[in-house]
């Protein structure tokens, strides 16, 4: 990236097939005045040209003449390097030097100046060569030795001989140390020494001197290697692209400068590190020069651009029209300092950077008159893309049309072929449950779970698909697990599936499971303890219609009876001449599922008829469902207790292993039997406990049940009491008839909040209770008295709505009644005249209360 | 010609390629001949070079992290911090970053592009694990194998590592080649280890080249001492960047500012260092001293475009967005040719009041865009546009734009919740602004609204 390119004034390409590398170019006096450029191809074509520079705007391109070619000479061997110095004796004129694999040719250039303008004549006469013994890879010319007026020449071999020449005779070999691949040579005229940079990437410096003298000693240079110390080591790190040396004769300074294939370097002629560059591309090649005392830098990047450095801060960039592999500076008769670059197949320009800036131009934008159509069309395609990317995001519902669900009943009644708990085998009936599902498309997983309430069980619970996009079904069955009360024979479904596109759904279907699973019919009971009253608005259907599927078992049309598991009975009556249906039961258990069936038939059946509506208008049984949590409660607690005494007896138990351990390995043996008894002892008080334990886990299973049972008989009914929908919502999602007793959370803890919520939002009483907070952590239930009002606050409100159907008249009792229920001692348990008695009670009780407390404050004044 | 210096010449004039064919065919007819398998091994490495300072992966184990120094450090000694607590503001307001704590510049630089958004446990399941080896490295490896008609070049598991160790001349050759092409750091190790044991320890390379390994094998305290030790012996540029990143990775920027000072003395301006330190600066939040070296960056290297760009986002946050143009136009007529260029020059031009050229800048930048992170910044600036036009259905448009190509783009989602408060639409703006907490949470704004609508 760059601001300016490089202004080209003169150009020439080479022949096809010619290849050039950094050291075919040279640009050289040659005993004129003003610069040629020598090249040297590695297909042997040497070329002297002279560039001229024409100040002439109008012509562009390349300013190449034929009269620039000064000589062009074909060799039969590739030439490896040119170069130019004093190489013939007693001559002070430079002479060229070429560099062939096996061949060290001096030739001098003569030209015979023409007489007419057709121009002068040249051509190379060949002075002296040398053959070489072995493959040459690069030369350097210098006056080694401090010669005066005399240059020599040194040959570096590919294997590591320095070959010295001096002029016409040939005179020592030295093999250089730590060698394996070649590295650039070069010279110091200051210290009269070579640098290169050897293959464990250190530049070296040898003098003259040393180099000479271990080349005395020894007549074979390559078997016998000879010690050559070096002058100083610099250690680089990096291979040396490039060794330039700068004799700065005017401050008597050496440069050093070398090129990395990371970093640029600048060293002094001991070996001491000037500067150094980090350069964050790949430099190619590189030319230096001084100017007063500041050394300029060429290099070149791979990516064909030329920076300038004067130190490190960098003066100009350019750009390059192609990648040279060689740069120099060449002084021609019309322009000073010019840029001479080589390209590897042989394009040589000559150029000057420039100020006028070549800015970057984009390509441009395709901007004409607005074409609406396709403007329309593209912002019909943006929307488009809102639209599909919102959609995931935002469409809930339409996984439901994509899955369908089927969950079908079988309502045959089959003798259970799994492993039960029941007793009594006249009850051991399955029935299959199938759900299909049909997808639409296809989903990446989907996970299909069923439940039932205990104590129906339910085989295979759950289902795992993946990549489903044909129709699957599943079969699973239902049976009885153990002979307690069945809360509901309602079966969930859920399905939760992650669609293609990875998100996630949810889709819930309920069935009723047949009633025969779990209740047979049985004689009818004419007087019960426990009666419900459901009356409809619409004319009574028959029972044997109702209950069809027992037609055949002598049910009269008013009445049906049931026996279920356990045992229980329950009656279904219909009034003769009223719209209502009674169901009543020895055990309020018993009715949940009735309740459910009944009311499910009757909806069932009046289907059509979008008015018909079933109420229940009497008072909850409120009391029973209390004597229920109570059990359950008190159950939970002594499950409770027993863990926390197994936890006891087993830690006992621990501890004495542990003493015994010590005791076993104590040096001194004392007798084990004392421990060994209170081990004996304490294992079998364990074994006690743990079955008591299991016992006490059974009964909690069946006060859950129970409890479970009643708690979905009471939402049945609140379902049915006439309140408006917002509320019923909320408390039927409060009694959720599923009781789970955590570690940490039993079901009442959990009960209690949620009453408490609804005291204070839906049912609250006055303004002043909505303002309250709603507590929302979970406290442990401690006492059941509280418990217990706080449940007949709810079913007691919820009646008052169901009664006037509105909340704004609600009974006229105090706002403090909630936070007195706190500190009351003890609430009987009674009907509701009782409670609210209680509660005339403890609004008196909250005063005197209060005055207490105002005298005891008053005594703590005094 | 002697093919061997023919093969010297296309190693030179970066033609490894061919360079390999005819080391291969030296060696064939000899092959023992040590100067042809360096030159072969070295045409390799360099073919597959990539400066492993100036790369982006750095290995990032935040997980199993056992170099920490601190875990709450103190706020302007750490790094981590930093990206995700509260940015301190400019005159604009905190500078925006992306989600993983990177400026939005435009400016892509090393080790900025590790932290993706993801935890750190996703990415453990995903990639290698701790080993510490850049991915990079390993696809090397697997590449290098591939080219191969006839295995590997070298069986590595066959070398006698003890005996090239003691080779001055092919060790190093032989370290690089390991360690760029074959990307097996645990023989590199190795030889590194020897060979620093035959040269007494005497060699400065070979400590770098051990800290290399160190790190790449997470063993930061390892590579730190080494690559101190090769200070003492020889001042190097990149050995000095080298420790300060190991000190970035244990997260310790006040240390590495002080070895980057300490370097400075010994390389005035050099543009290596002084650009590590504007960026050190610049992640601990302190975007005067940043913009101070960057300046010096400029004045020693007035081509360096990362400076440039970082002095114009400087200017664009502390409200001068026409001296931001300017950089940004310099930068673009220098040839940088880029979507976030584009953006930050349409950007600049609308605060510049320049709105002829503001959606010609954003139309080209769109149409340049092809990765989607840049392409949602795009529309997401564009909806600025829309905005300071006064059309808020574009705007909403634009965003869901934005939303459509990165769904994670947390400004994006609080500033829709912004335009549809506006609009009326509460529950929506507060289910926006709700995800846009989710995606980023320390997106001050998004707090601040979800404070005021909750107020309200």
């Amino acid at each position: 990236m760059s601001l300016f390119k490089l202004r080209q004034f003169w150009c020439t390409t080479s022949e096809d097939d010619e290849y050039f590398d950094h050291n075919s170019l040279i640009v050289t006096r040659l005993n004129s005045d003003f610069d040629y450029i020598v090249t040297a191809s590695q297909s042997g074509v040497l070329r002297i040209l002279d560039a001229h520079f024409q100040n002439t705007e109008e012509v562009a391109g390349e300013h190449f003449n034929a009269n620039d070619v000064i000589v062009e000479k074909i060799f039969d061997a590739p030439i490896l390097q040119v170069g130019c110095g004093k190489l013939v004796s007693g001559q002070q004129v430079r002479h060229l030097a070429v560099l062939h694999p096996l061949l060290l040719s001096i030739y001098s250039l003569v030209i015979k100046p023409g007489k007419t303008s057709h121009g002068n004549q040249s051509y190379l006469e060949l002075v002296y060569e040398h053959k070489l013994r072995k493959c040459a890879y690069n030369f350097v010319v210098g006056p080694f030795g401090s010669s005066e007026s005399r240059d020599f020449i040194c040959v570096q071999s590919l294997d590591g001989v320095l070959t010295f020449f001096e002029q016409e005779s040939q005179a020592s070999y030295i093999a250089l140390p730590d060698f394996l691949l070649p590295g650039p040579l070069s010279y110091v005229p200051k210290t009269d020494s070579f640098i290169t940079c050897n293959s464990d990437w250190n530049i070296v410096s040898y003098k003259y001197k040393s180099l000479a003298d271990a080349s005395d000693d020894i007549i074979d240079p390559i078997y016998s290697k000879p010690k050559v110390s070096a002058d100083w080591l610099y250690n680089l790190g990096e291979a040396a692209l490039d060794v330039t040396i700068i004799d700065d004769v005017i401050n008597n300074e050496t440069w050093i400068m070398v090129l990395g294939e990371k970093n640029l370097f600048s060293l002094n002629d001991r070996g001491r590190l000037r500067f150094m560059k980090k350069l964050d591309y790949s430099p190619v090649c590189f030319h230096c020069y001084v100017i007063d005392t500041n050394i300029y830098t060429l290099v070149v990047s791979d990516s064909s651009m030329l920076l300038i450095y004067q130190g490190t801060t960098l003066k100009w960039s350019t750009r390059l029209d192609f990648l040279p592999i060689s740069i120099c500076r060449v002084f021609l008769k019309t322009i000073k300092g010019a840029l001479v670059l080589l390209g590897e197949e042989g394009r040589l320009e000559c150029g000057y950077l420039g100020t006028e800036p070549s800015l970057f131009v984009a390509p441009p934008l395709n901007l004409q008159e607005l074409d609406y159509e396709k403007v329309e069309k593209e912002l019909h395609d943006l929307e488009g893309l809102i639209k599909n990317s919102s959609k995931d995001v935002a469409v809930q519902g339409n996984v439901e049309k994509e899955l369908t669900v089927n969950v079908i009943i079988n309502n045959d009644i089959e003798i259970c072929t799994f492993e039960q708990n029941l007793q009594n085998a006249a009850n051991n009936y399955m029935c299959s449950v199938i759900v299909e599902i049909q997808p639409q498309g296809s989903f990446q997983e989907t996970q299909v779970a069923l439940f039932v309430q205990t104590p129906l069980k339910i085989v295979p619970n759950n289902m795992f698909y993946s990549n489903l996009s044909e129709k699957v079904t599943l079969t699973c069955y239902v049976f009885l697990d153990e002979s307690l009360e069945v809360p509901t024979l309602s079966l969930e479904v859920k399905l939760s599936v992650i669609s293609s596109l990875g998100v996630p759904r949810t889709i819930t279907k309920t069935a009723l499971l047949p009633i025969s699973l779990i209740l047979e019919p049985c004689s009818c009971e004419k007087e019960n303890t426990h009666k419900l009253t459901l009356s409809t608005n619409d004319a009574p259907v028959s029972l044997q219609t109702l209950f069809s599927e027992f037609s055949h078992e002598d049910i009269s049309s008013n009445s049906i009876a049931f026996k279920n598991a356990p045992g229980d009975t329950a009656t279904i009556l219909l009034g003769k001449s009223s719209e209502r249906y009674r169901i009543q039961s020895n055990s309020l258990t018993t009715m949940s599922v009735l309740v459910e069936q009944l009311t499910s038939r009757l909806k069932n059946y009046y289907k059509n008829n979008s008015t018909y509506r079933i109420s229940f208008i009497s008072s909850l049984p409120l009391v029973e469902i209390f004597e229920f949590v109570k059990e359950h409660y008190s159950t939970r607690q002594m499950v409770n207790d027993i863990q926390k005494k197994l936890a006891k007896l087993s830690a006992q138990f621990r501890l004495i292993q542990k003493r015994l351990i010590v005791k076993y390995r104590s040096k001194n043996p004392t007798p084990l039997k004392n421990l060994e008894l209170l081990l004996n002892d304490t294992y079998s008080d364990i074994i006690f406990v743990t079955e008591f334990l299991e016992n006490a886990k059974g009964k909690l299973v069946k006060t859950q049940t129970n409890l479970s049972c009643v708690i979905y008989l009471a939402r049945q009914l609140i379902d049915l009491m006439d309140i408006n929908s917002g509320v019923t919502e909320m408390v039927k999602s409060t009694f959720c008839g599923r009781i789970y007793d955590l570690d940490s959370q039993a079901w009442e803890d959990v009960m209690d909040t949620c009453l408490c919520y609804l005291l204070r939002t839906v049912l609250a009483k006055n303004e002043k209770d909505q303002l309250r907070v709603a507590h929302t952590s979970f406290e442990e239930v401690k006492d059941m008295n509280k418990f217990e009002k706080h449940l007949t606050q709810v079913l007691e409100r919820l009646q008052k709505k169901s009664i006037f159907n509105d909340g704004s008249e609600a009974e006229k009792d105090d706002e403090q009644e909630e936070e007195e229920a706190k500190y009351k001692l003890e609430a009987p348990i009674g009907s509701e005249i009782a409670v609210s008695s209680t509660r005339l009670l403890s609004a008196r009780k909250s005063l005197l209360r209060k005055r207490h407390k105002d005298d005891v404050v008053a005594s703590n004044q005094n | 010609m002697d093919p061997m210096y023919l093969a010297l010449s296309l190693f030179r004039r970066r033609h490894y390629d061919k360079c390999i064919e005819i080391c291969s065919s030296i060696l064939d007819k000899q092959p023992l001949d040590q100067a042809a398998w360096c030159l072969k091994m070295r045409a390799m490495t360099q073919r597959v070079y990539v400066d492993d300072l100036e790369s982006e992966d750095a290995a990032q184990e935040d997980v199993l992290d056992e170099n920490v120094v601190a875990s709450a450090p103190r706020p302007g000694t750490s790094l981590k911090t930093s990206s995700t607590a509260a940015v301190p503001f400019t005159a604009l307001g905190a500078r925006p970053r992306t989600a993983t704590g990177r400026p939005i510049s435009g400016v892509m630089r090393p080790g900025t592009q590790a932290g993706r958004p993801g935890s750190a446990l996703e990415r453990l399941r995903t990639s290698k694990g701790s080993t510490g080896q850049s991915a990079r490295a390993i696809r090397l490896g697997t590449a290098a194998m591939l080219t191969q008609k006839d295995g590997p070049f070298i069986q590595v598991s066959r070398l006698n590592l003890a005996k090239y160790a003691k080779n001055k001349t092919l060790n190093k050759a032989l370290f690089e080649y390991l360690f760029y092409h074959e990307g097996d750091v645990r023989n590199a190790m190795e030889l590194a280890v020897l060979a620093t044991q035959a040269c007494e320890f005497k060699d400065w390379y070979w400590k770098i080249q051990l800290a290399k390994c160190y790190s790449a094998l997470n063993l930061v305290r390892d590579a730190e001492q080494q690559t101190r030790s090769a200070l003492k012996q020889h001042q190097h540029v990149e050995s000095y960047i080298r420790l300060v990143r190991i000190y970035i990775r244990m997260d310790q920027p006040l240390t590495a500012i002080n070895i980057l000072k300490q370097g400075l003395e010994v390389f005035p301006q050099d543009v290596a260092i002084l650009t590590e330190l504007a960026r050190i600066n610049e992640a601990l939040n302190e975007s005067q001293s940043s913009v101070k070296y960057y300046r010096s960056v400029v004045i020693e290297d007035a081509m360096n475009t990362e400076a440039i760009a970082c002095i114009g986002m400087y200017h664009f946050y502390n409200n001068q967005p026409e001296l931001a143009l300017r950089y940004y136009r310099r930068v673009l007529s220098m040839g940088a040719h880029s979507p976030e260029l584009y953006n930050n020059l349409g950007l600049c031009c609308l605060y510049s009041q320049q709105l002829d050229l503001t959606l010609a800048c954003f139309q080209r930048a769109l149409d340049l865009a092809t990765d989607p992170l840049i392409k949602a910044d795009v529309w997401y600036n564009l909806s600025y546009v829309a905005i300071a036009a006064g059309d808020i259905g574009l705007a909403i448009q634009c965003l869901n734009l934005c939303l459509s190509v990165d769904v994670s783009h947390a400004a994006a989602f609080n500033n829709l919740a912004v335009l549809h408060h506006r609009m009326g639409k509460i529950h929506l703006a507060k289910a926006y602004l709700a995800s846009a907490k989710g995606h980023q949470p320390a997106l001050p704004e998004c707090s601040v609204n979800l404070e005021i609508l909750q107020d309200a």
